[in-house]
């Protein structure tokens, strides 16, 4: 089912969470909602929820406009942070709770108890915790606890599975581990997903598209590998990589392209003349002959090295294969690709092209 | 080492010791109350005292048991009691929710108003209770004599705290997967707290058992309505200087106390901690 947010706005008092959002969740689509904390990611989430009051907008899921609806009439199925599990509760019952508040759709009637552990036994081995049903979550890990709640979501078949930070909770090797799996279960199910992370990584690694937010604001809609390779801003550009995009303020004259001391950069640009901030990639920067730098420090990475100079009063960091070991003090000359650079404008930040 | 093992073996002594004297103070009238409901009534007014009986006289319980009709009074505050603990726990939990779960205009000063509740005395409220209960026509019931206490601003409080401490992502949740907040309430709240909740049964009971002026009040003159702790108070009238009866009797009232603690000791004394009052 498809999900449009129509000039959605939320405020807080004078405090403006989301700020006229447009946008639509494409059906059985993963999607992540990204941003910085504050962003409004996790209270437009609520809002597609029914658990926050929209105040100015529309919310539509297909051709039903859910803005003013409760929750239990939008059938969606919500994950949270802390997995929100019923401690008291055996896996099994806790998968079984949202079965036992609705009619089985299809017969119009109470699920039986038969039904019911048949659902619950479907939704368990979808998540891979049927092994565990008689356990209480507090006997579970942080990932085990992770798929029953994930269970419980989808047991109802929801027509919307949101995840509000799901994986934030658990360590790193688990945290890749279960994004594989919430990928895996999206694909199985086929359903309609929101996934909100602060974590650009998580957001690229498994989603669809990404929705950037900042203070509210919509700053790009577009599958990972398009907004990593094409930011509209400089936030978005700064948003998305690891190690992190790097600045430098030059000036473009006749296509040949200056730092401030009119040093050249090993790169042409068809822009008007004038001054630009240029946004270098780390892995922009390949061996050449163009521009000759001192390595302040050098980080092995094992597959890579991440090597830190300054250009211009500005620190560089720049990905290095690890063919040759490099250690800091070394002079070493660079090329750059410009399908890893990006020119914005140097008063707004906006991508220019 | 050695030095701070015998310290703290001496401190450790000593303070077992001071643990002993003091439960020999507390416990010095109850022990006192039981020799003496086995003496003759000579013996029970002897001076210098008699601290042991010579033979026990087993037959002063027989006496008072039969002078005053205990099994009524035991049945009367067993049905004051019933009512005064169900009342207790459904408001209770049924504020403690609302004051967790809503948003409702004045929601703060309600509650404070609830807290406020527990800074008047009981004394200062007893006329004009009576007057209320009278004018109900509940003068003579069980429900006028469990009445004031079926709401406790303190209870609520206590659960209220209880009841905050679950994530509201818990809640959220339930209403997502189109749970009612009453059945959330019961299937979630309650069996998650039932702890508290049990401590607030026992403190309500406790209370009541041990209530004594409101009930008197209401029940009247007849037995019909009396309570343990008032029909303790008319068997002194008719037993008059006759202490070794009035301890027999004594002792018969608070047996069911004793059984009751012994059962619930560890909720009880959990309960005492974490509330900060008696029961």
């Amino acid at each position: 089912m498809e999900i449009t947010l129509k000039n959605l706005t939320k405020k807080f008092d004078d405090y403006v969470a989301v700020d006229n959002l447009n946008l639509t969740f494409q059906d059985g689509e993963l999607t992540g909602l990204l941003g910085p904390s504050g962003c409004g990611k996790s209270t437009t989430l609520y809002m597609l929820a029914g658990l926050e009051n929209v105040t100015e907008g529309e919310i539509w899921f297909g051709d039903q406009d859910v803005t003013t609806a409760t929750p239990e009439v939008r059938n969606i199925g919500l994950v949270f942070q802390n997995y929100a599990l019923y401690p008291h509760m055996t896996v099994a019952d806790n998968i079984a709770f949202p079965l036992t508040n609705i009619k089985n759709p299809q017969t119009g009637k109470r699920f039986s108890r038969e039904e019911i552990r048949e659902e619950v036994m479907k939704a368990a081995k979808l998540v891979q915790i049927d092994e565990y049903m008689n356990r209480k979550p507090g006997q579970l890990s942080g990932g085990q606890q992770q798929r029953v709640a994930i269970a419980r979501a989808l047991v109802k078949k929801p027509k919307v599975l949101l995840l509000d930070e799901p994986l934030s909770n658990l360590d790193a090797r688990l945290r890749m581990e279960m994004r594989q799996e919430i990928r895996r279960i999206q694909q199985e199910t086929k359903i309609t997903t929101v996934f909100v992370t602060h974590d650009q990584e998580e957001a690229m690694s498994i989603t669809d598209r990404i929705v950037l937010m900042k203070r509210g604001v919509v700053q790009q809609i577009a599958p990972a590998h398009e907004m990593y390779m094409d930011p509209c801003n400089e936030f978005v550009a700064s948003f998305l990589g690891n190690p992190v995009i790097s600045y430098v303020d030059v000036t473009v004259h006749g296509g040949k392209v200056m730092l401030k001391d009119d040093q050249p950069m090993p790169l042409t640009a068809s822009l008007p003349d004038g001054s630009y901030h240029l946004g270098i990639r780390p892995e922009a920067w390949i061996r050449g002959d163009g521009l000759t730098v001192t390595l302040h420090t050098v980080e092995q990475r094992g597959q890579d090295q991440v090597v830190e100079f300054e250009l211009d009063g500005r620190r560089i960091k720049a990905l290095v294969d690890a063919a040759s070991v490099l250690s800091a003090g070394d002079q070493v000359s660079f090329n750059l690709r410009d399908n890893r650079c990006c020119f914005f404008d140097a008063e707004t930040g906006e991508r220019i092209k | 080492m050695r030095i701070k093992d015998t310290r703290a073996t001496v401190l450790t002594i000593i303070r077992y010791l001071l643990l002993c004297i003091g439960a020999f103070i507390m416990l010095f009238p109850f022990i006192y109350m039981v020799l003496s409901s086995l003496k003759t009534a000579y013996e029970s007014t002897a001076i210098p005292p008699v601290w042991f009986p010579a033979s026990p006289q087993w037959s002063n319980y027989d006496y008072a048991w039969n002078l005053k009709p205990f099994l009524l009074y035991f049945r009367n505050t067993l049905i004051v009691c019933t009512i005064s603990v169900t009342g207790t726990l459904l408001f209770s939990i049924l504020g403690a929710f609302a004051f967790t779960i809503y948003d409702f205009p004045c929601k703060n000063f309600l509650f404070i108003l609830f807290m406020l509740t527990m800074m008047v005395p009981e004394e200062m409220l007893i006329i004009q209770n009576y007057e209320t209960v009278a004018d109900l026509g509940l003068l003579n019931t069980f429900l006028g004599i469990a009445l004031p206490s079926l709401a406790n601003g303190f209870y609520i409080f206590m659960l209220r705290e209880y009841f905050t401490q679950v994530p509201s992502s818990l809640f959220k949740s339930a209403k997502v997967d189109c749970c009612s907040d009453f059945k959330y309430l019961w299937k979630v709240m309650i069996p998650m707290n039932k702890n508290a909740i049990f401590t607030i049964a026992i403190l309500a009971f406790i209370g009541q058992w041990n209530a004594f002026m409101w009930p008197n009040m209401v029940a009247g003159n007849s037995d019909d309505h009396k309570v343990i702790t008032s029909g303790l108070m008319t068997f002194r009238a008719m037993a008059s200087a006759n202490y070794h009866y009035l301890m027999a009797a004594a002792c018969i009232t608070v047996l069911p106390m004793i059984i009751f603690y012994a059962i619930f000791h560890k909720k009880i004394i959990a309960g005492v901690a974490s509330g900060g009052i008696k029961g």
